[in-house]
């Protein structure tokens, strides 16, 4: 491969990885943990469980 | 509640926009893999003198991609040492730019046929596909017994060779008039064999008869 | 606010009844396909019944038959739960079920008469291809409908998986499949030799990703949490390996490659993306694990928690030899050997067949009006036999794998081959014969699974399942925005 394609390759994945760091940040940062543990809790929460 | 989290519930909440993200973080691992391939394989053009499958052979291609041989041997020998002792040296990207599709495989129940064309007899060929147990006796292949009764439709070789010619095939135009005529009383064995035959062997010596 | 709104559990149940016989035709095509390779005469010298044309009808019969019955069915059923509503375009929904059924049935009548791409897992010919397409865009229509008009606000992550599955497999198949017809039955793909393995491996390795890994950790992450009766291990932990998994695994679909004539630098892409592939599939495996701690008391007495357990193991096990076989020194000797398959089974009969019977065998009862599952002592009987059987089948060919890996590069004190090729395979014949038996014991679980099944499902053959209602969600103190109010 040439060395432009290679480079653009380099970008790429450094992107990726800030983008995927950015991600796990976010997650856990912004302290919604309430909201979070209500999801956690969703799949047992349906109908036939109130009937 | 926290700024980021309007952002963050954007995505989360809304069908679409979680859908077109996905998309997205989907494609671009392949639009990076695939593209400088594409860029690429103009640059792969076929080794001086490697003609696309003349009519017998193509016919036979069509058939071990019908009978799926290509679930059991492999035609793509690794730059390893330990396979290109057993094999031969090892394939390259040029070799196969006339196979659509590419016949690579990905398990060896046999060996590898990248360059079997030439080590054994025609007869050997013939006997072994009818009955692999005659000639190799711990053999677990299927026989094929089926394939000598079968003449080749000669109607159809046109059609396909046609075909590959408008996806880039250097095929001429008396490449296909005289296509019928080469396949004239052939039987699906004699083209599967031809095809074996012609595998992996220098350009020089696939032309000859 | 009265509600009289219920779920649609109709095109569950038949992709239920659909998941079920197509795991027990494509399981015994594998078992006779595993005979033919110990016994070659099995072929009766009959073309159709050839081992090389049957081993296609065994991967489409189970990862698209099955598999694919078992998602569809379980997305519709999940997305209705997860959304507290019931599911959109009830007629389309409906053809989608009969659309598949018509896919899979062409597809495998097709393959044995020689009809087929010879594409690793896109065998279907040209046609069957377009029909595929127009039901998958009818399926993710549904689905993206149904989250459309959803009651929860937030969208619950087993149907991002669902949903990066549907998306995905759109994208593959168009891509992978595009050709020139010649007849009715005969295509050229418009890509050819190294550019033609490239996307085929690209679409056959995200084909393992998205239907084989995503699609069922939609499933997983649904019915592990509910058969646990504990909420999630940690929420935010599958969203930050959804994101990972999904924008990784495309990157590492040359790891089918190595060695091979494809440039140097796709290679070693491939390789270093399968390694990060780690923190994903373990994540996920964990996040399954943990939500069973504190009840594990209910696992040893519950057949359908004990499948999800074993699965998430085997999902573990599966990605950690995956990664393993992507570095280059490792696949130099793997590679084209049954370790390949050893791989291939321990995901695929232990990780995506385990965690399906789980799920179904927790959703049944539900969707059928039953209190539980006809016979428990059969589900016990059926995860001992499929846990053997998948133990005797992946050892079996671990060793095979190994034995003809070392036996294709031994060579004497000169450096010359020690071997000739027949050796490896009369030295891995025995394994051939264990693995037939591992597959005689799992299909037998799959039909104790299908007999128990059909006795749950009395009262549906009989039509007397009353709906279930749709629930209004409360209002939680802390959500906000307040849920959407239901409509009635
Ligand atoms: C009863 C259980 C099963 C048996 C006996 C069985 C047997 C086999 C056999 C004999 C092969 C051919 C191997 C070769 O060419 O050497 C095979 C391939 C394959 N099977 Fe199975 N199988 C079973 C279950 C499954 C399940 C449940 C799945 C997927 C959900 C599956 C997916 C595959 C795949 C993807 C391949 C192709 C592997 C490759 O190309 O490397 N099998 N199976
Ligand atoms: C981190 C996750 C995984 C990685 C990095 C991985 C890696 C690999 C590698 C390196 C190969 C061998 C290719 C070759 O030498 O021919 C392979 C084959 C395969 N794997 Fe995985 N694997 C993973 C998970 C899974 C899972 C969960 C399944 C589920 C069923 C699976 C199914 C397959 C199949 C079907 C093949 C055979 C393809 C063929 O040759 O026909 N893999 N994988």
């Amino acid at each position: 491969m040439n060395g432009t394609l290679l480079q653009v390759a380099g970008v790429a994945t450094v992107l990726l990885m800030l983008l995927f760091v950015a991600i796990w940040v976010w997650v856990w940062h912004t302290g919604h943990k309430p909201k979070y543990d209500r999801l956690a809790r969703m799949p047992m929460d349906d109908a036939e469980d109130r009937q | 509640m926290a700024k980021g989290y309007r952002y963050f519930e954007a995505i989360e909440k809304h069908a679409g926009k979680l859908g077109i993200l996905t998309a997205i973080m989907v494609s671009i691992g392949g639009l990076a893999e695939i593209t400088p391939l594409f860029v690429e394989a103009h640059a792969i053009t076929a080794v001086e003198g490697v003609k696309p499958y003349d009519p017998l052979r193509l016919a036979g291609k069509d058939i071990y991609v019908r009978e799926g041989c290509y679930t059991c041997h492999t035609q793509m020998i690794r730059a390893l040492r330990a396979e290109t002792q057993r094999y031969g040296h090892y394939s390259i990207s040029s070799e196969s730019v006339y196979d659509r599709p590419h016949q690579w495989g990905s398990k060896r129940t046999g060996p590898d046929l990248a360059r079997v064309g030439g080590k054994y007899s025609d007869e050997w060929q013939r006997l072994h596909l009818m009955d692999p147990r005659a000639v190799v006796k711990a053999s677990n292949m299927p026989g094929y017994p089926w394939l000598a009764g079968e003449k080749i439709d000669a109607g159809d070789i046109v059609a396909r060779m046609r075909a590959l010619r408008r996806l880039g095939d250097p095929y001429t135009d008396e490449d296909l008039a005289g296509a019928p005529a080469a396949l004239e009383g052939k039987t699906s064995l004699d083209a599967l064999v031809a095809y074996l035959q012609g595998l992996g062997l220098p350009p020089e010596a696939q032309a000859a008869p | 606010m009265p509600n009289t709104e219920t779920y649609n559990d109709r095109v569950v149940r038949l992709f239920l009844l659909a998941a079920a016989v197509w795991g027990v035709v494509g399981m015994s095509v594998g078992v006779f396909v595993a005979a033919q390779l110990a016994w070659p005469a099995l072929n009766f010298d009959t073309p159709w019944l050839t081992f090389s044309r049957l081993r296609p009808d065994h991967t489409f019969g189970v990862i698209f038959a099955f598999g694919g019955s078992a998602l569809m069915g379980t997305c519709y059923y999940v997305v209705q739960r997860t959304g507290h509503t019931r599911l959109a375009l009830p007629k389309l929904a409906t053809l989608t079920f009969w659309g598949w059924q018509l896919v899979c049935v062409l597809a495998m009548a097709t393959m044995p008469f020689g009809i087929t791409q010879s594409k690793e897992y896109a065998e279907p010919e040209w046609l069957i291809d377009l029909l595929v397409a127009a039901v998958w865009v009818s399926f993710g229509t549904v689905f993206f409908a149904t989250l459309a008009r959803r009651r929860i606000k937030h969208i619950y992550v087993a149907n991002w998986y669902y949903g990066a599955f549907i998306i995905a497999v759109a994208l593959l198949h168009i891509v992978n499949n595009i050709v020139i017809p010649v007849s009715l039955t005969k295509s050229y793909p418009v890509y050819s030799g190294t550019v033609d393995a490239m996307v085929q491996w690209w679409y056959g390795h995200n084909a393992v990703a998205f239907f084989l890994t995503a699609g069922f950790l939609g499933m997983m992450y649904y019915f592990v949490p509910r058969q646990a009766q504990q909420p999630l291990w940690s929420y935010r932990f599958s969203i930050v390996n959804f994101w990972a998994l999904i924008s990784v695994y495309m990157w590492a679909g040359s790891h089918h490659l190595l060695f091979t004539a494809l440039p140097d630098w796709v290679q070693s892409v491939g390789m270093a993306f399968s390694i990060l592939l780690l923190m994903p599939s373990w994540g996920s495996a964990a996040n399954g694990l943990l939500t069973f701690n504190g009840s594990w008391q209910r696992v040893a007495s519950d057949p359908a928690a004990k499948f999800m357990v074993m699965a998430l193991v085997f999902y573990a096990a599966a990605t950690t030899e995956g990664s393993l076989m992507a570095v280059k020194t490792v696949n130099s000797l793997s590679h084209y050997t049954d370790w390949t398959v050893a791989h291939v089974h321990s995901g695929a009969i232990g990780w995506v067949a385990m965690i399906t019977i789980g799920s179904l065998y927790a959703m049944a009862p539900r969707a059928l009006g039953r209190p539980a599952m006809h016979s428990k002592r059969s589900m016990e009987l059926h995860f001992w036999m499929h846990t053997a059987g998948l133990i005797l089948y992946v050892a079996s060919m671990w060793t095979a794998g190994v034995t003809e890996g070392l036996m294709w590069r031994a060579t004497d004190a000169n450096g010359a081959l020690l071997y000739p090729f027949i050796d490896s395979l009369i030295a891995v014949r025995p394994f051939y014969l264990i693995r037939f038996l591992g597959g005689l014991l799992i299909v037998g679980g799959m039909i104790v699974m299908a007999w128990n099944l059909w006795h749950t499902a009395e009262d549906a053959r009989a039509r007397l399942i009353k709906p279930i209602p749709v629930p209004i969600p409360e209002p939680e103190p802390h959500q906000v925005p307040a849920p959407v109010p239901a409509r009635a």
